[in-house]
C-alpha cells in the first residue's frame, strides 16, 4: 500500500518478502525453469502496476492473480513452442497396413509428402530426408543441422497447409 | 544467486519507476481537455499551450514522485477545475462583455480562486496531507485556473492568485484552530 503511494522506503522489504512467495507459487504449476521466469516477470508486473494497486482489495490476492496470469501465459507459450517444434516424424509414419485400403492410404500420403517435399530446396529436402532417415550429415554441427530443420519443417508445414489445408 | 537477485531488484525498481512515470502521465492526459477548452474559450494559443505544458509538466513529476505530491496535485486539478470552469463558462455562453477591458472576468477568478484554495484546503485536510502536498495542490490548482483565467488576461491571473489564497488562507487558520 505503501508503495502504491510511492513511499520508495518500502521497495526493500516488498521485493524482499515477495521473491521467494511468487518462486514457490510458480513451482507448483511449472518446471524449474520455466517458475523462474514465470515468478520474474510477475515480480516485475507487480512493481511496475503498484500504482495501480486499489487499497480496497487485498494486496496478496491482488499479487498471487498477477503471478497466476504469468504462470498461464508461460504454459501458453511453451505449449505453443512445443506445437511448433514438434517435427513432422517422417520415419515413424505407420507402417505399411495390412487392409489394401490402409495400403492405399499410406501410399497416398507418402505421395502427398514426396510432393510437398519436392517443391521445397534441395537444402531443406535433403535435411528433412536425413532427419527421418537419422543421418545426420558428417560435420554438420548439431545446432545448424537443428536451425536448418526448424527452417525446413516451417516451410513443409506452410506447403502442406497451401495444398491441404489444416489437416 | 545473491548477484542475480540484485540485478532482479535494480530490474523491478526500473519497472516500478516506469510505472509512476506512467501513472504520472495518465494523470496529466486531464490536461488535455482543459487547454482545448482553453484553446476555445481565451485565444491565447501559445499563452495556453504553455501554461498546459507546464501543468502537465508538475502533474506528471509531483505523481512520479507519489506520497504528499501525488495526493496534492490530484486534489489541485480537481480544485483547479473551478477557475478553469467559471470564466470559459461566462466566455463561451454569452459573452458577458464586449470589449477585452471587463471586470466580470478577473471577478469571475477570484471567485474561482476563493473556491477552490477552500476546497484544496479541506480536501488536502480530510486525506491528511501535509505542507507539501498542499503546496502541490495549489500550484497544480493554479496552473489549471490560469488556463481559464487567460481569458481575463493579466488581472484575470492576478486576481486568481489573490482568490486562491484568501480561500485557502482563512481555512487553513480555522483548521488549524480546531
Amino acid at each position: 500500500m505503501r508503495l502504491a503511494d510511492g513511499d520508495r522506503t518500502a521497495f526493500h522489504p516488498v521485493f524482499v518478502a515477495l521473491l521467494p512467495l511468487l518462486r514457490r507459487f510458480a513451482a507448483r504449476g511449472l518446471s524449474p525453469a520455466d517458475a523462474e521466469d514465470a515468478a520474474q516477470e510477475a515480480l516485475l508486473k507487480v512493481f511496475r502496476r503498484a500504482t495501480e494497486f486499489d487499497r480496497r482489495r487485498d494486496a496478496l490476492s491482488w499479487i498471487l492473480g498477477i503471478a497466476a496470469y504469468e504462470i498461464k501465459t508461460v504454459r501458453r507459450r511453451r505449449e505453443r513452442r512445443r506445437e511448433a517444434d514438434a517435427p513432422i516424424d517422417l520415419a515413424s509414419r505407420p507402417a505399411p497396413a495390412a487392409t489394401p485400403e490402409e495400403q492405399a492410404i499410406t501410399a497416398d500420403l507418402d505421395a502427398a509428402i514426396e510432393a510437398a517435399i519436392a517443391t521445397l530446396s534441395p537444402l531443406d529436402a535433403s535435411t528433412l530426408r536425413a532427419f527421418a532417415f537419422d543421418e545426420r550429415p558428417a560435420g554438420l554441427p548439431p545446432a545448424t543441422f537443428r536451425k536448418r530443420l526448424e527452417r525446413a519443417i516451417a516451410r513443409l508445414r506452410a506447403r502442406w497447409k497451401e495444398d491441404h489445408g489444416d489437416r | 544467486m545473491a548477484t542475480a537477485d540484485a540485478a532482479l531488484e535494480t530490474r523491478a525498481r526500473q519497472a516500478y519507476e516506469t510505472g509512476r512515470w506512467m501513472l504520472g502521465l495518465r494523470h496529466a492526459a486531464a490536461v488535455v481537455p482543459m487547454a482545448a477548452l482553453s484553446l476555445i474559450a481565451c485565444g491565447r494559443p501559445t499563452a495556453t499551450v504553455t501554461g498546459a505544458i507546464v501543468l502537465a509538466a508538475v502533474v506528471v513529476v509531483c505523481e512520479w514522485n507519489g506520497r504528499q505530491l501525488g495526493r496534492g496535485s490530484r486534489i489541485g486539478l480537481l480544485a483547479g477545475l473551478v477557475p478553469l470552469l467559471v470564466p470559459v463558462i461566462l466566455e463561451t455562453s454569452g459573452r458577458v462583455c464586449g470589449s477585452s477591458l471587463c471586470s466580470f472576468y478577473p471577478a469571475a477568478c477570484l471567485g474561482g480562486g476563493v473556491v477552490a484554495g477552500a476546497l484544496l484546503i479541506q480536501w488536502c485536510r480530510w486525506r491528511r496531507v501535509g505542507a507539501a502536498g498542499m503546496c502541490a495542490a495549489g500550484t497544480v490548482a493554479g496552473l489549471a485556473g490560469t488556463l481559464g483565467c487567460l481569458v481575463a488576461g493579466l488581472s484575470g491571473l492576478l486576481a486568481l492568485a489573490v482568490g486562491l489564497g484568501l480561500g485557502a488562507v482563512p481555512v487553513l487558520a480555522w483548521r488549524r484552530a480546531a
